[in-house]
């Protein structure tokens, strides 16, 4: 929206003789500053962008979290992201190879080891062979490891992609490049861009919620974060210790209704600032202020897992309601797309076993494979499932030879295992294949743009066409890469 | 060039903190005592004058009038009994709290109200 011309300031008063002009720092920025380039904005908006994408902009949409149609009817109306940060084995979870068991404390072929490059370890380490024992799985005969029981047991239901690949190979930027298409922060997470697209359809939760178990994530915010989309696409995140929100109840005192009359008249100042200045960020902040009020009683009904039944409790293997835990965070997960939130993201980082493999790994599992099944079975049960898109995978996988003396993995980009279920994706299905060491990819690999591009098509987007315009180009979650994996659609 | 910056944080639970977390509280109680005491008597110097500190600029006549909506608003309920004027001033319905001289525990506890609005506004946040 431009700044009315009519308003634009009158330069022959000159208020920078006025004490007023001096300190009114926003005078420039909104007799100069927006004035001038909004109007420059309105013509490339109006020129080249869709109508949707120009209502998106537009400052003067009531609310930009209302629900949107994407660009084709998708199969996806919502996304659980679990995200396994720490990047889990791949050797020892999704992806059998009995030659790494053949080949146990050989140095592998100096061929494979050309431009190669690992984080810690001297690429030209002994191999070693996977800890664990891989079973076939369901009706399509899945081969995952014997530590996924559950996960095993709706092998049906899951596609699982084995030829991941990515061009990280540390934690944080490798993070940020799943999670936002750039290793470098400021750009939006596929949360925010998927809110950015599609709205939300909760009226008393925010469209796009974080919640974190174990270590949370190397990350940080820049895994959910807006980038430089308007700040109402961030994920919120609830705490995971304690209450999941702080400060909900009101300060002594103040009733409802103080309240609600104190909220009235802070979000007209907000709005006389923002139809003056016309920062976004405003309307983001009078946003974030009505979900606040929405939160303080649709918060501790949300967390209030006294409503679920003992059968459900035990099936997620939730042992004490009140506690932080992968399973509770699944159930939540749950119940947060129940009230109509879009984006779900957990992060669950404990996956990093540079040493104490053996354990490590046997105990991540126990922690996540019973909630990760159960959630399947849960959506489906509940005929969540067919318009519910989960995804299930970390950053990258991890080295076929060790690291330390006989029990570690170093990370590895070349390859790595993803799960999907439900929206859509193929299910009972395993997709790409990698060498007979699990070191490279040999067939169908999938590039992280790839699998960004898949899941925006899932839910109904042309991942070339959702953008956004920033420092003068239209941005794209995959920005000029990506393919649709066609192979993987239902 | 390069600028680092903070995520920005104008989440949900960023406006509970400002909102409800004892500081932020204890410091809209600070500001109403402060206004009653050195902002004049009129409720219109006041409103100028903890506008002013909050966001180095006085108030629009649009924006004194919605202050002073809720200012009235506020003093009507606490008159007519519905809230605790000291338990809003104080965050202890047993307290008293410290008022220039000729104002009272209503005036301080209505200006907490208005006073705690104006610590939200994005303008004072941001420091426009």
């Amino acid at each position: 929206m431009a700044y009315p011309l009519h308003k634009l300031p009158n330069f022959a008063s000159d208020p920078f003789r006025t004490w007023a002009g001096l300190v009114r720092r926003r005078w420039f920025f909104k007799g100069c500053g927006l004035g001038l380039a909004g109007l420059a904005a309105q013509t490339l908006l109006s020129r080249d962008r869709p109508a949707q994408a120009r209502d998106q902009n537009s400052l003067a949409a009531p609310n930009p979290l209302a629900p949107k149609l994407p660009h084709f009817s998708g199969k996806a109306k919502r996304v659980i992201y679990i995200f396994q940060a720490g990047a889990p084995s791949h050797l020892e979870l999704f992806d059998h190879k009995p030659a790494l068991t053949k080949h146990n404390g050989e140095l592998p072929p100096a061929k494979l080891l050309e431009g190669y490059r690992a984080a810690f370890i001297k690429p030209n380490s002994a191999l070693l062979g996977p800890k664990y024992k891989f079973r076939r799985y369901g009706d399509c005969a899945m081969e995952l490891s014997e530590l996924l029981p559950n996960i095993g047991r709706v092998a049906d239901d899951i596609c699982l992609v084995r030829s991941m690949h990515t061009d990280a190979v540390n934690h944080a930027p490798a993070q940020i490049f799943m999670n936002t298409g750039s290793q470098q922060f400021g750009r939006p997470s596929f949360g925010s861009w998927t809110l950015y697209g599609l709205g939300s359809e909760a009226e008393d939760m925010p469209g796009f919620v974080v919640l974190t178990s174990a270590k949370g994530t190397s990350g940080g915010a820049s895994n959910y974060g807006a980038g430089f989309l308007p700040n109402t696409f961030a994920g919120v995140p609830f705490r995971n210790a304690g209450d999941a929100v702080l400060y909900l109840s009101n300060p002594p005192g103040i009733d409802n209704q103080v309240q609600r009359e104190s909220l009235d008249a802070l979000a007209q100042l907000n709005q006389i600032a923002l139809s003056e200045i016309g920062d976004p960020e405003i309307a983001a902040r009078i946003q974030s202020y009505e979900m606040a009020y929405q939160l303080q009683t649709s918060a501790p009904e949300l967390m209030d897992l006294g409503t679920e039944s003992a059968e459900t409790l035990v099936q997620y293997g939730v042992k004490d309601v009140h506690e932080t835990s992968f399973a509770r965070n699944c159930l939540l997960a749950r119940r947060l797309v129940e009230r109509g939130v879009r984006f779900v993201q957990l992060f669950h980082e404990a996956w990093d076993q540079h040493g104490n493999l053996t354990a490590d790994i046997k105990r991540n599992a126990g922690d996540t494979d019973q909630a990760s099944g159960a959630l399947i079975s849960d959506l489906k049960q509940r005929g969540l499932l067919d318009d519910t898109l989960v995804i299930w995978g970390g950053e990258f996988g991890r080295t076929p030879m060790v690291q330390g003396g006989s029990d570690g993995r170093d990370h590895h980009n070349r390859c790595f295992s993803v799960w999907l279920a439900g929206g859509g994706v193929k299910a009972g299905f395993a997709h790409g294949q990698t060498d007979e060491l699990g070191f490279n990819i040999v067939r169908d690999g999938v590039h992280v743009h790839d699998l960004n591009a898949t899941m925006l098509h899932l839910l109904g987007f042309d991942h070339t066409r959702l953008t956004y315009r920033f420092q003068g180009r239209d941005f794209r979650l995959t920005d000029i890469h990506g393919q649709v994996v066609q192979e993987i659609l239902a | 060039m390069a600028c680092a910056r903070r995520i920005r944080s104008n989440t949900p639970l960023a406006a509970l903190t400002g909102l409800n977390e004892p500081v932020f509280v204890e410091a809209a109680q600070a500001l109403a005592l402060r206004v009653l005491r050195e902002g004049g008597t009129s409720d219109q110097a006041r409103i100028d004058h903890a506008f002013r500190l909050c966001t180095s600029r006085s108030p629009t006549d649009e924006e004194r009038a919605v202050l002073i909506r809720l200012l009235a608003l506020q003093r009507q309920r606490i008159a007519d009994g519905w809230l605790n004027a000291r338990q809003i001033s104080t965050g202890d319905s047993e307290k008293l709290p410290a008022i220039a001289p000729g104002a009272t525990p209503q005036d301080a506890a209505a200006w907490t109200i208005v006073a705690r609005v104006l610590l939200n506004l994005d303008e004072t946040i941001i420091k426009g």
